[in-house]
């Protein structure tokens, strides 16, 4: 049974679509740190030194300096009580979602890149589902994972996105009435019985009249 | 959580707070503090958002942007309609999930299969109905007709006709190429579900198919 660690090893790019826990851990660690009563009431103290200044610049403040304590007094005390709210609101919220991301496989994303004459090619890209270990979500999940882990397989894309060219002359070659064949993964064409390097494939196809 | 849409705050007779005061200036200066915008959420955060029933725009936003794919920086934008009887989120834009095979690779069997490099394939993120759109090329060898179909399972359910890509190939003794592409609207995928092309030639004649790629993106979803 493949794992994801085998694809990596292989060549291939894995990343991941979605579904880490280790994601959502992190996003619950920053709401904590955010609802930390410290904070909250530094934030409170801002609020309501921003509002009070506001209120000046507008001439909003009352006249009376125990109305302007009054006033300053209650500004913080509902700041807090809804930043409290909000800050705890988040930190369940993410406890959610942590839950949810334990309880889900992992959605990878896996990128088989061939370098051709210096440039990248994506010849294959896709999604599939599973724990890193290999534990597949379903069967085609699995099937995917096997297939993808398969050395022959990932050979032939490399070979295939590598000779276009000799690919692209074989078949020439055959719709000219050529016997043309190669196995998966092979480096070479058989072609009329005769075993031919890409090289040679093009140039035989060159060669037709 | 945005405050801009909180209850007013209460504010007893005799207070200097007043609710003008409130919505006025202090819950702006709370909404620039918590930074509360447009949010990107991911998967399991959007399966950890509160029911929105009934409280639109307070306990879950009216819109959010959904991470499917972190690695390629897929991002789709969703809109709560409360009127949407099981899939309550509507898609406004983003581009598509894709999952490519440039390989050309061969089968000649009678029922649906995968090639040496299966797929392509897409995990869905979401419970939803969601178009589903594939193409491919296929050559046929050897002076036969014959016709090749790509298709895709979903989930546990094998890749019928009905949603394939057809071809019928006469080759007249040489090799005959075909391209297709088809989409369809699903309806009702389960969340995490598989979708996994698959390819069968009903007159068993071995045929290559390659540049295989499928796309999908969401109508509504949970």
């Amino acid at each position: 049974m493949a794992k994801i660690d085998n694809l990596r090893t292989l060549g291939y790019t894995v990343g991941l679509a979605h579904g880490s826990v280790e994601v959502e851990q992190a996003a619950l660690d920053d709401a904590r740190a955010a609802a930390d009563p410290n904070l909250v009431a530094t934030q409170a103290d801002q609020i309501t030194t921003d509002t009070i200044r506001t209120l000046d610049a507008k001439g909003l403040l009352p006249e009376n300096q125990d109305d302007r304590l009054k006033l300053a007094t209650d500004i913080a005390e509902h700041a807090l009580e809804q930043i409290v709210a909000a800050t705890s609101e988040n930190v369940a919220f993410h406890e959610r979602a942590l839950k949810i991301a334990e309880e889900s496989a992992d959605v990878w994303v896996v990128q088989h890149v061939v370098e051709v004459n210096g440039e990248a090619q994506t010849c294959a890209q896709v999604y599939l589902s599973c724990k890193p270990d290999g534990t597949g979500w379903n069967d085609n999940d699995q099937a995917l994972l096997d297939a993808l882990a398969d050395k022959t397989s990932f050979d032939e894309r490399v070979f295939q996105v590598q000779n276009a060219d000799a690919i692209a002359a074989a078949q020439q070659l055959e719709a000219s009435g050529a016997n043309v064949s190669r196995d998966p993964g092979a480096t070479s064409f058989t072609i009329d019985g005769k075993t031919l390097t890409p090289a040679k494939t093009v140039a035989a196809a060159d060669a037709l009249p | 959580m945005p405050v801009s849409s909180l209850p007013i705050a209460a504010v007893s007779p005799g207070n200097v707070l007043t609710s003008t005061m409130w919505n006025a200036i202090v819950k702006d200066n709370l909404n620039k503090l918590l930074n509360q915008g447009h949010r990107v959420l991911t998967v399991a955060q959007f399966g950890a958002l509160s029911s929105p029933e009934g409280t639109k725009g307070t306990v879950a936003p009216d819109e959010v942007y959904l991470e499917v794919d972190a690695t390629n920086g897929i991002q789709w934008h969703l809109a709560y309609e409360s009127g949407e009887t099981t899939y309550k989120w509507r898609f406004l834009g983003g581009p598509p999930m894709y999952a490519e095979v440039a390989t050309n690779e061969a089968t000649a069997s009678a029922t649906y299969a995968a090639l040496a490099t299966a797929g392509p394939s897409i995990t869905t993120p979401r419970a939803g109905d969601y178009i589903v759109e594939q193409g491919v090329w296929m050559q046929a060898t050897g002076g036969v007709t014959n016709a090749a179909l790509m298709s895709y399972d979903i989930g546990g359910t094998g890749a019928v006709d009905a949603d394939a890509i057809q071809a019928a190939m006469s080759s007249g003794g040489t090799l005959a190429n075909s391209t297709g592409m088809r989409k369809r609207l699903k309806a009702a995928i389960a969340a995490s579900t598989a979708l996994v092309s698959k390819y069968k030639v009903p007159g068993a004649v071995s045929t290559n198919f390659g540049n295989r790629w499928m796309t999908i993106y969401p109508v509504r979803i949970s």
